[in-house]
C-alpha cells in the first residue's frame, strides 16, 4: 500500500469539519443536515468510502471505517519504518 | 602655478567627499527601490520571523481523552495543511529551516508549521556537526500521532 492511497486532506476534513459533533452525527446521520459544514464533510467521507448517500439517506459503512483504521495504521507504520 | 596646485587639491578633496557620500546615497536609493521604502522595523521583523525561540514552544500531551476538547484540529492541520510541509519534511527526514522554506515558499507558513509540529512532538530540534539548527521527524512522536488518530477513529465505530 502506498501513502498516496490515504488522502490526508480527506481524513483531516472527515475528522475535524464537524468538530465534537462527529461521534453523535455518526450515530444519527439525520442530524448532519443541520450542520453548516455538512457538504464538505460528506464529500470527504464519501471519498474515504465511509458513507453512502442513497435516495437522500446517509448510510455509514462501519466496515469501511474499520478498513480506514487499518489504512491509517499501515501508512503511518510505513512512514515510521522509513525513518529508521 | 600656486592656483593650479590649490585647484588640484580642491578637486581631490571634492572627489574624496563625493567618494564618501555617493555610495551611501546609492545604497539608500537601491534599498528604497527594492523594498519600496518599507520601514526598517518591518524588515527586521521579517528577518526575525525565521528565528524560532525554543522557549516559545510548549509541548501538548497527545493522550487521547475523548472527542470533547481534543487536539485533532491541530494534529490534522499539521499533517495536511501548511502547504504540505509535513509531506516535504517526511521525504527529507531531517532538514534545515531553509530547506523546508524552499519547498513551501513562505517563511510564516514554515515557521508556524515548525512550531505546531514541535508542539505535538512530530519533529525534534537537533544540531548538525557545525552547531547549526536542524529539525528531524521524530519516530516516536509519529507513532504517538498515529495512535491518537486511530483512537479517535475507533471511538466512531
Amino acid at each position: 500500500m502506498h501513502s498516496e492511497e490515504l488522502s490526508l486532506r480527506d481524513l483531516a476534513i472527515f475528522l475535524t469539519a464537524l468538530g465534537d459533533d462527529l461521534p453523535s452525527i455518526m450515530r444519527n446521520t439525520e442530524r448532519i443536515v443541520e450542520h453548516p459544514r455538512a457538504a464538505l464533510w460528506l464529500e470527504s467521507a464519501r471519498n474515504l468510502g465511509i458513507v453512502r448517500v442513497e435516495d437522500g439517506n446517509i448510510e455509514v459503512d462501519r466496515n469501511a471505517l474499520r478498513g480506514l483504521i487499518e489504512r491509517v495504521r499501515e501508512v503511518f507504520d510505513r512512514w515510521i519504518s522509513s525513518l529508521s | 602655478m600656486d592656483i593650479l596646485i590649490i585647484l588640484v587639491v580642491v578637486i581631490i578633496v571634492l572627489l574624496y567627499v563625493l567618494y564618501r557620500l555617493w555610495p551611501d546615497r546609492l545604497a539608500e536609493f537601491i534599498k528604497g527601490r527594492v523594498f519600496e521604502d518599507v520601514d526598517e522595523g518591518i524588515l527586521l521583523k521579517f528577518i526575525e520571523a525565521s528565528r524560532i525561540r525554543r522557549e516559545e514552544i510548549d509541548r501538548i500531551d497527545l493522550t487521547w481523552r475523548g472527542w470533547r476538547g481534543s487536539n485533532l484540529d491541530l494534529v490534522m492541520n499539521v499533517l495536511s495543511g501548511y502547504g504540505d510541509a509535513f509531506k516535504y519534511a517526511l521525504s527529507m527526514k531531517r532538514f534545515y529551516f531553509r530547506e523546508l522554506l524552499q519547498k513551501v515558499g513562505s517563511v510564516k507558513v514554515v515557521r508556524a508549521w515548525v512550531i505546531d509540529a514541535s508542539r505535538i512532538g512530530l519533529i525534534r530540534r537537533i544540531e548538525d556537526p557545525h552547531g547549526v539548527t536542524m529539525y528531524k521527524i521524530d519516530r516516536e512522536g509519529l507513532g504517538v500521532i498515529r495512535d491518537y488518530i486511530i483512537r479517535a477513529l475507533e471511538e466512531l465505530l
